[in-house]
């Protein structure tokens, strides 16, 4: 891939650039000489060293999302954290006989997902709840599957694949006065929108750092401290991390999602506006078109247009596109090719679904590329709608909706 | 990157035809008998409808189609209606999926996609041959 065919990268929902801050950080930690030292070795300076940074980088991030520093966990992205907390919590719970029940949704992550049918082969029940059609999960209802063995809660804050945002600080609230702890998987929301772990009263929380301009395979699960909340652990080992997480401490990844973690609270409030506005500018482009649905509303996170196109065929569209660096919704957060889990349970149609791209803005997304990214898809559908028998349709009248139906 | 990777995974026929389709549209009313095909659904992810006219002497005067389809089935639709096109009636019988899978060297995943282009174009052909649907202007 030269530099002149690079495709416009418009997939930082998939994963981010890292930042040139970040490396500079991390440089120093794989040297040769210095920075190798293991954070365990409390015995000499090296180690001591090494453990200096591993604390001030948990800071970092605990700084981030508003929470206490000594709930940190080092994990290897937010796979692993989001399965150390509901495998960790409910098997924990179920061993003492204290419930095994969970509520999540029906457009989690597939590593949420994929952890709750785990669970429901060890002997959990799992209620997954069903979002309107905006793609939002109401505090009621969750009040209204909660149980009195209910042991986890696990609602994500912004969803992979429209941006959607839910209400994480009400669940807290509701949660309140139930012995169920919150799991909330911010993979997509930290460093991007606000978070506030201790204010909110939230358990559990889990961040990539590869999603904030970090390096991949580094991430953290935030487990509240106070009171100590327990867990079963994943693996067992040598008790770093408290426990929860043991294994040697990868220095040089724990210094880059720190850095990464302090960047983003850095510019959070502009970032974030900045995003907002260029979202905004990407959806109206979009939506001027005509033929597009744009996916979710209300509350949404600045990085993510969800936008289907009805008339023309997915494949076709994603050939036409080839200059754009996008996520198709069809495949979007897995390998697995098929309709996505996330716009069927928002009530898509499968064909409709297929015909679905991820727009996902950042840091080096300009008003420009925006506006390229719009005329590359008005251009495409200028191109393949005069060969669909379903654009004819529409113009004559029918309703975008009804097309999927045939 | 993207477009290389999707560029590969289809032919060279296949991409002329999916960047310059032939006969794509429908047919203007006038003079011939016209028939009309269609096979597939949106939620399959084949739609295509083909039209034919014939003219006084048996030949296909004027092709036309429409389909919902993949790169693969658009550029089968566009190179049938460039074979077909003022070619004899008996001729145009004996084309079908297997001609558009040698010719557009098609992947295999592909094959099942332009059956539907074939059972159009029969439709189409059925239409003017018996004419039931078929109609005179
Ligand atoms: C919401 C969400 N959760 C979890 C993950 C997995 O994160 P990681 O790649 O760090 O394992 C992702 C990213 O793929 C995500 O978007």
């Amino acid at each position: 891939m030269s530099a002149e065919t690079a495709p416009i990268y418009l997939d930082y929902a998939a994963t981010t650039p890292l930042a040139p801050e970040v490396l500079e950080a991390m440089l120093p930690w794989m040297r040769h000489q210095v920075g190798f030292g293991n954070p365990s070795s409390s015995g000499h300076a090296y180690g001591r060293e090494a453990a200096a940074a591993v604390e001030h980088a948990r800071r970092q991030v605990a700084a981030l999302i508003a929470a206490d520093a000594d709930g940190v966990v080092f994990t290897s992205g937010a796979t692993e954290a989001d399965n150390l907390a509901i495998l960790g919590a409910v098997r924990f719970a179920m061993a003492r006989g204290r419930g095994r029940h969970v509520v999540s949704s029906r457009t989690e992550h597939s590593a949420v997902l994929g952890a709750c049918e785990r669970l429901r082969r060890e002997g959990a029940e799992i209620t997954l709840l069903q979002p309107d059609r905006s793609g939002r999960i109401h505090v009621e209802q969750v009040g209204e599957a909660l149980r009195d063995d209910t042991v986890l809660v696990s609602i994500m804050h912004a969803n992979n694949e429209t941006g959607v945002l839910q209400d994480v600080a009400a669940l807290a609230r509701l949660l309140r006065p139930h012995p169920a702890v919150l799991h909330v998987d911010a993979a997509q929301s930290a460093g991007r929108c606000p978070i506030r772990v201790r204010d909110w009263g939230i358990d559990l929380l889990s961040i990539s750092a590869h999603k904030l301009y970090g390096p991949k395979g580094i991430g953290a699960l935030w487990v509240r401290p106070r009171p100590r909340l327990r867990l079963e652990p994943l693996q067992y080992g040598g008790g770093q991390e408290r426990g929860y997480r043991p294994g040697t401490l990868p220095v040089h990844q724990i210094v880059g999602l720190g850095e990464a973690c302090r960047l983003a609270l850095q510019d959070l409030t502009r970032e974030s506006a900045r995003l907002h506005t260029l979202r905004a500018r990407l959806r109206g482009g979009l939506e001027a078109l005509g033929s597009v649905r744009i996916h979710g509303d209300g509350d949404m996170a600045p990085h993510i247009v969800s936008a289907s196109f009805p008339c023309v065929h997915g494949e076709a569209l994603s050939l036409e596109l080839g200059g754009l660096a996008l996520s198709a919704g069809s495949a979007c957060s897995s390998a697995r090719p098929g309709p996505s889990h996330v716009l069927r349970a928002m009530g898509l149609p499968d064909s409709l679904a297929s015909s679905t791209f991820r727009f996902s803005i950042g840091r080096w997304t300009s008003a420009e590329q925006v506006d390229e990214a719009v005329a590359a898809v008005a251009n495409a559908l200028e191109r393949l709608q005069p060969l669909s028998p379903l654009a004819a349709r529409w113009r004559d009248g029918e309703p975008l909706d009804a097309l999927h139906e045939y | 990157m993207s477009n290389e990777q999707a560029e590969r995974s289809f032919s060279p026929a296949v991409l002329a035809h999916f960047r310059r389709p032939l006969h794509a549209g429908v047919l203007p009313g006038g003079g011939g008998l016209v028939g009309t095909g269609r096979a597939g659904t949106v939620k399959s992810g084949v739609m295509v409808q083909v039209q034919l006219r014939v003219g006084a002497d048996g030949h296909i005067d004027d092709v036309a189609w429409l389909a919902y389809g993949c790169p693969a089935t658009l550029a089968a639709c566009s190179w049938t209606a460039e074979r077909i096109c003022g070619k004899p009636l008996q001729e145009v019988l004996a084309v079908g999926a297997s001609d558009m899978v040698h010719a557009l060297e098609l992947a295999p995943v592909h094959r099942g996609r332009v059956l539907v282009v074939e059972d159009a174009l029969r439709a189409a052909l059925d239409a003017v041959v018996d004419g039931p649907n078929g109609k005179t202007e």
